[in-house]
């Protein structure tokens, strides 16, 4: 186990440092001048120098590729073209939205994917194994945003049930947090609902197949229980893994939702500083999410590792 | 949906036209509010949906014309426009005007102080405006004091400013940002990061701003108008998307918005729990034609153009009617409006003009565009209108940034930028029509434009200058650098339980005097 | 959002050609698969034939009859330039089907040789590129493709090459799985005895017998791409106006949800019932190699 977990977070530097020459040069090779967006209608071509010294877009390639890689290491990551606040405290207070509709939209897929999952193992190929898999196949089929519009236009607009969009913090009341997260959390949760619930179905026909389980049920326990107690246990790690490995999906679906419904999370961040040409911001949040992505498959492997130790080898 | 058009420019906000003036919806409040009869109340929180996020907070420093929303609010100007643009005292009680118009002198009014306790006085203004016109410090207002000699202070509640030739808007530039005096102190104290801390000496002080999300500011305890502002609090949320804007309104999550899309115009005239006002804006819609570059290096390229495009079909279809066809840069708010110069819609003259730039069949480019569903259909529209004379045009939505920077380098043939609008003519001309100005994009220079536009500026008298503008406007018209299009008019709505608002042609949304109530 | 490869990863090396015969049987029985088929074909004849199909053409602008609602004259109703949604639904097949169909080579174009390569020699090489791979699989794809398509610029191909790119370390890493189970078999074996060169093992037997799984979870991917190239367009960096795409559509119909859904609507059931096709025709082709059913 040691080595393996020495190893496998070894790998990790050499994998973020190429992370960070993407975020770089995706970034610097992109047209059009940071001084235009904060000069905007007066921008002269003067003013556009002085601001570009000073900002230190002047500077050769390389030499902003150094600083930056040495600013990053201390922690750094920049501070906004636009407004000059600090990067890392943006996306700071950006994580708090982004993982509580992260944590819903998961809870909410696991409420969909556990039952349709167990029903369509239970009983393959019948009908309800039918439904539960047209249920996930619209789930993945379905446009996000939308199936937002959609939902906004019905719940929010007709009915007038939910808001529309917006946030507000958990510290000003859970009920107008809760129900201002109804619409996006729905939103995200349904393709990842579908793939958890098809991956759960065939695991669990998987362990089904297992001979213990026929051991259990020679013994003549009966068959729910042994659904339940004995394959579930064995197929929720696969399950586990899929929703760690969603983590980077899950991201690219906050973009899309959070755009929508005006949250300010990280989502809403990358967007805004993608249409603002704000370079810090970009590269900051996006060599975070990469950063969380990494984490998440790190922690899928080292627990794998620990429940099947045939992993661990290669 | 997720554009900013933020920075001042085109088509989502208050910009300019609809004649019908000041039509405050006539209350189809069904109910009407009972207790509007008891008077202002004081308290209460305001919930504001704006169309795009600010992108600073230091007036100095701004050149988004959604940053203004916040300024109207947190800092007085020196002077304050009327409804009907005329300038009048506010910070500065009285002014003279000497040295054949080179020579202002602002008083200014006494016992006033910023929100951080600092009074406000003459060395203030003077400190704000010498930081301005600091290369150093790069600041957008610089080109507004271009003109300024000399600054001086005879004494703490006096501010002399002589110019290096007269100029007839410098007292109207003082209801915009250039006549915003931040508190020394904070400016000093903050540094660059001024932006976020504003300090000001207007009706509401800022306490927060998350980006993105919403900024708050509450009542300033100090302000000099003893009793005002009647609100406790402000919430400003952006809403990039005008349906959903539109949509939080309806939905009682915001109290009042900036801008109202207008195919929920009929929707809203029938909704009896929602009041509104329409009127009309300072700014236009326009297509820049690069006059340096093929094709509209000829002329007859450009009248083509000019002739070809039904504004008012475009009127109808993009806005619904509520706007007016453009053919000056000076909107029907303006003293400067000319209601009798237009162009006629005319394919034949269209082609007769193609036929004379030797391209009988037509002749291709490309128009630039900011990337957001709205710029996008009116692009699309102006293409199919092109297309019936037989003129190609390609569509390259881009973002903002982008956009500024290639019209400003002159890196386009056409482009559709648009301009918000400013109280005097001065401001919405002379930068973009006279040879070398600052937001001459197409490059455009004539002689007697440049002369008619200097004497115009430096004339004192309305109607000297009024003639002066019709006659640069005719010829503007007719070369067609621009190809103007229409003015879009300011509408803005609110809950019935909002008093005290009215709409500016400038669309900015002052609240000193506004209150809540049943 | 794409779906993960990795659960839809399927073992046909164990599927003997006799079982796959059946599942062909077994395919043809299933209704679902064989419905999704008929969707893609009908997308596919309206994306070739569609000058012959579509009432219009998908650039005819009619100010005058903007914003209609569905009637016999338009059956989809007519969008806020008054175009014939049906007639710009029927033009944006093309672009969808070619830009799905494209994606989908392009990562694996780049991608099975990459984890043929990584795979079959193993050692520094195979290091240095998983590392790679790792690095690609870091990035959340639609942000991603998202910055890359808008520093290239709002276009179709744009985005093609964008999403494209951003799927290539999927396969690459898929191939590799594949490969390193498929060396060990006695084929490889016999081969190399035999002195071929790594170069012939790698793509004359390798290569033919993982090209099966691979091509089935292309063919599974080609909805998850369609969709990403519409969340492109939706966030306004697909190909320019007035080329007839569904996000696009959708995008700047969205203005008009409340006055008339209808311009929103369609593209949007366009583009889930495309991507739904491709779904459950993946899902039928992956129960014919699937020993489990």
């Amino acid at each position: 186990m040691g080595p393996f977990v020495i190893r496998r977070i070894l790998n990790l530097i050499p994998v973020a440092m190429i992370v960070l020459v993407v975020t770089f040069a995706l970034i610097h090779i992109a047209p059009g001048n940071p001084a235009y967006t904060i000069l905007g209608e007066q921008a002269t071509p003067l003013a556009v120098r002085l601001l570009d010294q000073k900002m230190g877009l002047d500077h050769p390639l390389v030499v902003q590729f150094g600083s930056y890689v040495v600013n990053v290491l201390k922690g750094n990551l920049g501070s906004s073209l636009l407004d000059g606040q600090s990067v890392t405290s943006l996306i700071l207070t950006r994580i708090p939205v982004t993982l509580e509709l992260a944590v819903l939209a998961v809870v909410v897929s696991l409420l969909i994917a556990l039952p349709t999952g167990i029903l369509a193992a239970y009983r393959p190929n019948t009908w309800i194994d039918g439904v539960s898999r047209l249920l996930a196949l619209v789930g993945a089929a379905i446009p996000n945003f939308w199936l937002a519009l959609v939902l906004v236009y019905i719940f929010a607009v007709s009915f007038r049930w939910l808001p529309s969009l917006g946030w507000t913090p958990l510290n000003q009341g859970v009920g107008s947090n809760l129900m201002h997260l109804v619409l996006p959390t729905i939103v995200l949760a349904m393709p990842l609902a579908a793939v958890t619930s098809r991956v759960l179905r065939g695991e669990l026909l998987e362990v089904m197949h297992l001979l213990y389980i026929q051991v259990a049920r020679a013994k003549g326990a009966r068959e729910w229980i042994v659904v339940m107690h004995h394959s579930l246990r064995n197929a929720l790690i696969p399950v586990v893994t899929v929703i760690g490995l969603q983590v980077g999906g899950l991201l690219g679906g906050v973009v899309i939702t959070e755009s929508i419904f005006s949250l300010p999370g990280m989502g809403q961040l990358v967007v805004n500083a993608i249409f603002d040409r704000d370079y810090p911001v970009l590269q900051g949040s996006v060599l975070f999410m990469a950063l969380v992505v990494l984490l998440a498959n790190l922690a899928v492997d080292l627990i794998y590792a620990w429940v099947d130790p045939r992993i661990r080898y290669s | 949906m997720l554009r900013k058009t933020g920075m001042a420019v085109v088509a989502s906000l208050a910009l300019a036209a609809g004649v019908a003036g000041c039509g405050s919806s006539p209350s189809t409040t069904s109910s009407p509010p009972t207790k509007s009869s008891a008077g202002p109340q004081a308290g209460g929180t305001l919930n504001v949906g704006i169309d795009s996020d600010f992108v600073t907070l230091s007036p100095a420093m701004s050149s988004a014309l959604i940053d203004r929303q916040a300024f109207i609010n947190i800092f007085d100007p020196l002077l304050k426009l009327s409804p009907s643009l005329t300038v009048e005292p506010n910070l500065a009680t009285h002014w003279t005007i000497t040295n054949g118009g080179k020579t202002y002198t602002l008083y200014l009014r006494h016992g006033v102080q910023f929100q951080d306790g600092t009074p406000f006085n003459a060395q203030a203004v003077l400190y704000n405006w010498q930081w301005e016109m600091n290369p150093a410090n790069a600041s957008p207002r610089r080109s507004n004091l271009a003109l300024v000699q000399n600054l001086s202070a005879p004494n703490n509640y006096e501010v002399v400013v002589t110019l290096k030739a007269p100029f007839a808007a410098f007292l109207s530039m003082l209801t915009g940002r250039t006549g915003m005096i931040s508190s020394p102190t904070a400016m000093q104290k903050w540094g660059s990061a001024y932006g976020l801390h504003p300090v000001g000496t207007g009706p509401f002080q800022f306490v927060q701003w998350i980006k993105n999300d919403h900024m708050i500011l509450e009542r300033n305890p100090h302000y000099w108008q003893k009793g005002l502002p009647y609100l406790s609090k402000i919430v400003y949320t952006p809403i990039v998307n005008p349906l959903q804007e539109y949509n939080a309104l309806v939905t009682g999550q915001e109290n009042i918005i900036d801008s109202v899309p207008y195919q929920e115009m009929s929707q809203l005239k029938s909704n009896s729990s929602l009041v509104y006002a329409q009127k009309s804006g300072l700014g236009y819609d326009d297509m820049e034609l690069n006059t340096t570059a093929a094709p509209f290096n000829n002329i007859h390229n450009r009248e083509a153009v000019n002739y070809a495009i039904n504004r008012q079909a475009l009127n109808q279809l993009l806005f619904f009617g509520y706007a007016t066809p453009a053919y000056s840069q000076f909107s029907p708010a303006s003293w400067a409006y000319d209601a009798s110069l237009k162009v006629p819609y005319s394919h034949q003259l269209a082609k007769a003009q193609l036929a004379q730039a030797g391209n009988p069949n037509g002749f291709t480019f490309t128009l630039l565009g900011d990337n957001n569903p709205v710029t996008t259909q009116e692009m699309e529209a102006i293409q199919s209108e092109l297309a019936k004379v037989g003129i190609t045009m390609h569509i390259e939505p881009v973002d903002f940034t982008t956009l500024l920077t290639d019209a400003i380098g002159g890196n386009y043939q056409a482009d559709l930028l648009g301009w918000s609008g400013r109280p005097d003519p001065d401001q919405n001309s002379y930068a973009f029509d006279t040879t070398g100005g600052s937001f001459n994009d197409p490059k455009y220079s004539n002689q007697q434009v440049d002369s008619l536009l200097l004497q115009a500026r430096e004339a004192t008298a309305q109607s000297q200058r009024k003639a002066l503008y019709d006659q640069a406007a005719s010829i503007v018209l007719h070369q067609a650098p621009y190809v103007f299009l229409v003015y879009p008019p300011v509408i803005q709505a609110w809950s019935p339980t909002v008093h005290g608002f009215s709409v500016y042609p400038d669309g900015l949304m002052r609240f000193a005097t506004v209150w809540e109530g049943q | 959002m794409q779906l993960p490869l990795e659960s839809l990863q399927l073992d046909t090396q164990t599927t003997s050609r006799g079982n796959q015969r059946r599942g062909w049987r077994r395919f043809w029985r299933n209704r679902l698969a064989v419905v999704g088929l008929g969707i893609i074909l009908m997308f596919l004849i309206c994306a070739v034939f569609a000058p012959w199909i579509a009432p219009y053409g998908p650039d005819a602008a009619n100010f005058s009859s903007a914003f209609h609602a569905p009637s016999a004259a338009h059956w989809l109703g007519t969008d806020d330039l008054g175009r014939d949604i049906l007639s710009r639904i029927i033009y944006g097949s093309r672009g969808a089907l070619l830009s799905g169909v494209l994606i989908v080579s392009l990562g694996m174009g780049v991608g099975v040789p990459l984890g043929l390569v990584s795979g079959y020699f193993g050692g520094v090489v195979d290091e240095v590129i998983m590392r790679v791979v790792d690095a690609g699989l870091a990035f959340p794809g639609l942000v991603l493709a998202l910055a890359m398509a808008w520093v290239l610029g709002p276009s179709l191909s744009h985005a093609i090459i964008a999403i494209g790119v951003v799927t290539i370390p999927q396969f690459a890493r898929l191939t590799r799985g594949q490969v390193l189970e498929a060396k060990g078999r006695e084929y490889v074996e016999a081969a190399r005895c035999l002195g071929a060169s790594p170069l012939r093992i790698m793509f004359r037997h390798i290569l033919v017998n993982i090209a099966t799984p691979i091509i089935v979870i292309g063919t599974l991917n080609i909805g998850g791409a369609i969709l990403s190239v519409a969340s492109l367009s939706f966030l306004g960096l697909g190909p320019p106006p007035p080329a007839p795409n569904w996000g696009s559509m959708l995008q700047s119909g969205s203005e008009y949800l409340t006055m008339a859904p209808w311009i929103s609507l369609f593209p949007g059931a366009a583009i889930f019932l495309v991507v739904m096709g491709f779904n459950i025709l993946g899902d039928g082709i992956r129960d014919v190699f699937d020993p489990n059913q």
